[in-house]
């Protein structure tokens, strides 16, 4: 098990994160570019890499300077312009690059931005290679003069709308509404859907930096489920727009458009471990295989789904980055985490936004079922999430201490500290404490057969955390 | 270690990343965005290999200043600041180490007006970075796009300054040394639409500058010329790494120096507008002062250096510029010296009088005019300069001292110019007479002077 990063880490679960002009700077970087640079000598022969950022006013800026600093570290890059970060990575393994670096922040706010790090098969930077990296920046050393490198542009979105299509075989023209979420997924799914013959509306598009997309940002965030999916979350425009066109689904990416949510024909937003649950049951029918690989914090009906098949569920930390790991260590025919990240490792290991939207329409097209119905089939448990604030320096004390507040409840069957703690009980219900990577929150998920049951569970945890935290 | 950006005589110069590091460039970007109030900024460059990772960090730090960079890629210098005035830009960075060592680079920042921006402005860039200004809140930074005619549109405004039916009717055959410079796909391309015969010389791109040093000298240039004897050329034209500059080679083999070629670009300025003013910096040959006053013109000497040129052009509103380094300046179209412009009105210049370079050159005046460097810390320049001035004004009492830039020497029969280079650790001493013997004793005292006060300060 790789040791988990330790809280002065300037990398979240995905990648470096933070405010443009107080950790996100050019000067920053720079040193972030030559970092890589220096990374990619030692590790690799021949490197190279493609470079590109999502929707966001900061994206070009940051870009900038990021090539400055791999140039200067003797890199040849391919610049992608503005793309999916999906696409991004997808073109870097296609075209024989030895990494992807994209300027995002993902999900959060307009005024964040940052660095995720991709391997060419698509899986991001694991943590050895995050702090190999980190360690570099403060003593990463530029080329000789004669060895600085020089940029080419690329355009990576065909080459990923090709792959999409030979990925993917859909024969019946459905009807969809897509979120691109004023993202960089503007730029691919409706296309490809097109492509599909799917009819489309779409909402949101064409992709724009300075406006926080559905009208919610952090502050107007209201719902607790809300707090997960900051701007990605509030789908009310897509579930209308649903129910008046009659369409068979809605779909939202987030920002960068790694990951995918889905509405159902009745206008329901489904929980992420809906839709995970219904694509784990057609990946393992049509595909085969054994395992699904998913997080901690994802519900148990992908469980009942994988029973059915006699399938493992494989369970890991939070992130992508260890999803994609897990998917490569148990040759899983799928790998998803609630929060929407849908990885298909017969394309790649990145989490691939606009190819799970593909893949939602080929569901749909076996399923031959109206995607409601679908729904109403999986076994009934209730999730809840929360978050309660928690700065990042108290986050690990906090982390300790709450530990021994739970082990005193009771009916406990099983304490697992994976990632964070989730503590299963005797009537299959389970609590999962654990601080976000990204954010300064300490997230709550539970689970259990009835709604009192869980709500009870939730309102434990937040009590258990409160005195904590103060 | 400067850390912050520091302006020599021609823009901030110095050796990647050492000197002139990608976070001084982005320093750069930024405090020019916020002076220049975020408005858009064309960027080009040479073709060095620290000009990709220079531009990108300075891109960078336009866009944090809030400006909207216009990318316009590797181009030919002139190209840069032709374009940045004809099509109306606020102005423009330009990162071209021009003639020096292929391992530097430096950056010029252009006005509107495509004219190097001047030293007041320079300073307030300077303290500007000095204070690490803030950049513009997340939501105006600046966007890039790129714009790929700047070198075509130079093209085709150079080839609208002179008489190119004439021109083409008489089928030079043109040696070109292009220094395997920026300026190739673009000079190669003005002198074809000349109808020339081209003869290359250091025609392939490369930012080593196998060829030849990108610098300009007579004794750089042997290959042309011999080149020019050898074909029977009409004309060697040799540029400088970016083309900025130009030196000639007339049909006899011989490579001229900046002054002679730029008295005789002044002439033919002077021909073409019936008189006018010329400058040119205090350290150009004599030759100047005979032959521009034959035709109507008066000459104005300014300090050395691109900004203390332009400064006088604009002035005195004179119709050239030159430098004995090869530059030519047409201030109507050009703030910055256009090897393409002093090309066509040289061909037209042969061809409309049906006579040839050497004809020219041979009924010049002579002078013999020599130059040496002595290295001198760059932190001594000022003292040793003043001492200088201040022991040359008590000792030569009978002949004309001028102390506009370092200090000159006038005699009845030639003069010496004592200054500290602006862009190298180095003390320039110039002597120029009629008799080559004057000249050498000249450059002697000179040379002695200098070792002199530098050993006492």
């Amino acid at each position: 098990m790789p040791s988990k990063s330790p809280p002065q880490s300037l990398f979240g679960s995905s990648g470096i994160r933070g405010r443009v002009h107080e950790l996100i700077t050019g000067p920053f970087a720079i040193r972030v570019g030559l970092a890589a640079a220096q990374f990619l000598r030692k590790n690799t022969k021949n490197p190279a890499i493609m470079v590109g950022h999502d929707h966001r006013t900061t994206g070009p800026m940051i870009t900038s300077a990021l090539m400055s600093g791999l140039l200067q570290g003797g890199i040849p890059v391919r610049m992608t312009g503005m793309a999916p970060t999906p696409t991004i990575a997808y073109a870097a393994g296609k075209e024989g690059m030895s990494a992807s670096i994209i300027v995002t922040a993902s999900h959060n706010p307009p005024e964040y931005n940052g660095f995720k790090f991709h391997n060419p098969d698509g899986a991001g930077f694991s943590i050895p290679q995050q702090h190999e990296l980190e360690q570099l920046l403060d003593t990463a050393e530029a080329v000789s003069w004669e060895e600085f490198t020089e940029s080419s542009s690329y355009d990576a979105i065909p080459l990923h709308i090709d792959a999409l299509l030979d990925n993917c075989e859909v024969n019946t023209s459905h009807q969809v509404v897509i979120d691109a979420a004023l993202g960089v997924g503007g730029l691919v799914t409706p296309q490809v859907l097109q492509q599909l013959n799917a009819v489309t509306k779409i909402l949101n598009t064409p992709p724009n930096g300075k406006n926080y997309a559905r009208n919610c940002g952090p502050s107007k965030i209201q719902s607790a489920a809300a707090a997960e999916w900051q701007h990605f979350v509030r789908l009310d425009d897509l579930s209308k727009i649903v129910q008046t066109t009659k369409a068979e689904v809605g779909l939202a990416h987030d920002g960068d458009a790694d990951r995918l949510l889905a509405v159902d024909n009745k206008g329901r937003v489904l929980a992420g471990d809906t839709l995970l649950a219904l694509m784990a049951d057609f990946y393992l029918s049509v595909r085969g295989g054994k395992v699904i690989a998913t997080t901690v914090s994802s519900s148990s009906v992908v469980d009942h789904v994988a029973k059915k098949h006699g399938a493992t569920v494989e369970r890991t930390q939070v992130g992508d980055v260890f999803v994609s790991n897990l998917v490569k260590e148990h040759n899983a025919v799928m790998g998803a985490e609630p929060s929407g990240p849908f990885i298909f490792p017969e394309v790649h290991l990145c989490p691939d936004g606009p190819l799970a939207a593909c893949k939602v329409l080929e569901f749909l097209d076996w399923a031959k079922r109206p995607l409601s119905s679908l729904v109403d089939d999986l076994p009934a448990t209730h999730l809840l999430r929360a978050s309660v604030k928690c700065s990042d320096d108290k986050k690990r004390p906090v982390m300790n201490t709450i530990v021994t507040v739970l082990d005193t409840w009771t009916d406990i069957e099983d304490v697992n500290r994976l990632d964070g703690v989730r503590v299963s009980f005797a009537d299959s219900s389970w609590v999962l404490i654990r601080p976000s990577g990204t954010e300064p929150l300490i997230r709550i998920t539970v689970e259990a057969l009835s709604v009192q049951r869980a709500k009870k569970l939730l309102k434990d945890a937040k009590t258990a955390l409160g005195p904590v935290i103060k | 270690m400067a850390w912050v950006p520091e302006f020599g005589t021609s823009g901030i110069r110095g050796c990647v990343p050492e000197e002139l590091s990608p976070k001084i460039a982005w320093q750069l970007g930024l405090s020019v965005a916020i002076n220049f109030n975020h408005q858009p900024f064309l960027l080009c460059h040479d073709n060095r290999t620290s000009s990709p990772l220079l531009s990108n960090a300075i891109a960078s730090g336009l866009m944090a200043g809030g400006s909207n960079v216009l990318y316009g890629g590797e181009v030919i210098t002139p190209a840069v600041s032709f374009y940045t005035r004809q099509q109306k830009l606020s102005g423009a960075i330009l990162i071209t180490g021009s003639h020096i060592p292929a391992h530097m680079s430096g950056i010029e920042v252009l006005g509107n007006d495509g004219a190097p921006v001047d030293r007041k402005f320079e300073q307030k860039i300077e303290r500007l970075s000095q204070s690490n200004p803030a950049p513009v809140n997340w939501m105006n930074t600046g966007k890039i796009s790129t714009i790929s005619d700047v070198g075509q549109y130079w093209v085709d405004q150079v080839l609208t300054q002179g008489d190119v039916d004439l021109i083409r009717q008489r089928k030079f055959k043109v040696v070109l040394d292009a220094a395997n410079g920026t300026a190739i796909p673009w000079l190669v391309e003005v002198i074809k639409q000349l109808n020339c015969t081209i003869i290359g010389v250091n025609m392939e791109p490369s930012p080593f500058y196998p060829g030849r040093s990108p610098n300009l000298r007579v004794k750089l240039l042997s290959q042309a010329a011999k080149m020019v004897k050898e074909t029977k050329a009409d004309i060697g034209i040799a540029v400088d790494g970016d083309a900025d500059r130009a030196f000639f080679i007339d049909d006899k083999g011989r490579a001229l120096m900046g002054d002679i070629s730029g008295t005789l670009l002044a002439q033919i300025e002077l021909q073409r507008h019936k008189g006018g003013t010329i400058v040119t910096p205090i350290n150009s040959s004599n030759l100047v002062d005979d032959i521009i006053t034959e035709h109507n013109g008066r000459v104005v000497r300014s300090r050395v250096g691109p900004p203390a040129i332009v400064a006088a052009v604009k002035k005195h509103q004179a119709l050239f510029a030159f430098e004995e380094s090869g530059k030519a300046i047409y201030p109507h179209l050009n703030y910055l010296s256009d090897s393409g412009l002093a090309t066509i009105h040289l061909l037209e210049h042969l061809a409309k009088h049906e006579t040839s370079l050497s004809t020219i050159i041979d009924g010049f005046p002579q002078y013999h005019q020599l130059k040496r460097a002595i290295d001198c810390p760059n932190e001594l320049k000022e003292v040793v300069t003043n001492h200088a001035i201040r022991e040359v004004k008590e000792h030569f009492t009978d002949a004309k001292v001028i102390t506009l830039d370092g200090v000159k020497i006038i005699f009845d029969d030639g003069w010496l110019l004592l200054r500290p280079s602006g862009t190298e650790p180095v003390f320039r001493c110039f002597a120029e007479a009629q008799k080559k013997i004057r000249a050498q004793q000249l450059l002697k005292l000179g040379l002695d002077w200098i070792d002199h006060v530098l050993k006492a300060s």
